[in-house]
């Protein structure tokens, strides 16, 4: 029972910061509510027994990603960008279409309605995640670490294009 | 808290990050409603693991290799924009 509510919290704080994100004027304060939205997904992954999931959440995007956004727009943000409206004229247009999208993906996410826990395992996965990340799954793990290395080399690229016009 | 009520949670915030991709004007506002809808995307991915294929973590580990790409790629825009922070 205590589980029902802790989840409508989480839902709650998780949505809230979403729409303070999405809504508010000042692009600091919704890169803020932007790290209390992560913090709140990863408190759903940790009610679903996702441990690893939680503690990845935490450490990268609170961490890591928040961040780099908060240096970013601290150091190449505008004064102008911290009082302007954020939203621009395509906002009815903009609620049309994401009402569309909201209503065919309930149409599609209601066929689970009925749908139980299949399977009842409540150990932890990290061993698991892990064994499955050096045996099964290497190639593509080490595909993402060039992956990073290829984008680490683009930003050089591009801030050295800028710096050069 | 069933499988549907975690996807109904993850289609509201994906459609919260859907309005802000259209109707934010900053660069780093778009960056930020993007992330928004990656989070809806592994809250599925992770709750479609534990309801339906609960005897191996393989919807974990997507999460775990598409937050690597995640990563990269706002590495990449965050410093292009470092340069010219644009206005839309």
């Amino acid at each position: 029972m205590i589980k029902t509510y802790v989840f409508y919290l989480l839902s709650l704080i998780t949505i809230f910061s979403s729409l303070g994100v999405v809504l508010c004027r000042n692009l600091f304060y919704s890169a803020l509510s932007l790290g209390v939205s992560l913090i709140g997904v990863g408190g759903i992954f940790a009610m679903i027994k996702a441990d690893f999931l939680f503690g990845a959440q935490i450490l990268i995007y609170v961490g890591g990603i928040l961040v780099l956004m908060l240096f970013v727009i601290l150091l190449a943000g505008r004064a102008k960008d911290l009082i302007m409206k954020q939203v621009n004229e395509q906002w009815p247009g903009a609620i049309l279409v994401c009402m569309a999208v909201l209503w065919s993906m309930w149409r599609i996410s209601s066929r689970f309605a009925g749908v139980l826990q299949r399977t009842h395992e409540e150990a932890g996965t990290t061993k698991e995640i892990a064994r499955l990340m050096l045996t099964d799954y290497a190639v593509p793990f080490e595909l993402t670490s060039i992956l990073i290395i290829a984008a680490l080399v683009g930003a050089v690229l591009f801030v050295k294009r800028g710096y050069n016009k | 808290m069933t499988l549907y009520h975690l996807i109904t949670l993850s289609a509201i915030l994906f459609v919260i990050g859907l309005f802000g991709v259209i109707t934010r004007r900053n660069v780093i506002g778009i960056l930020m409603s993007i992330e928004l809808m990656f989070n809806a995307a592994n809250i599925n991915f992770a709750a479609f693991n534990k309801f339906l294929y609960a005897d191996s973590p393989l919807g974990q580990l997507m999460v775990i290799l598409k937050s690597e790409i995640r990563n990269s790629k706002s590495e990449t825009n965050s410093n292009n924009n470092n340069s010219k922070f644009k206005t839309i």
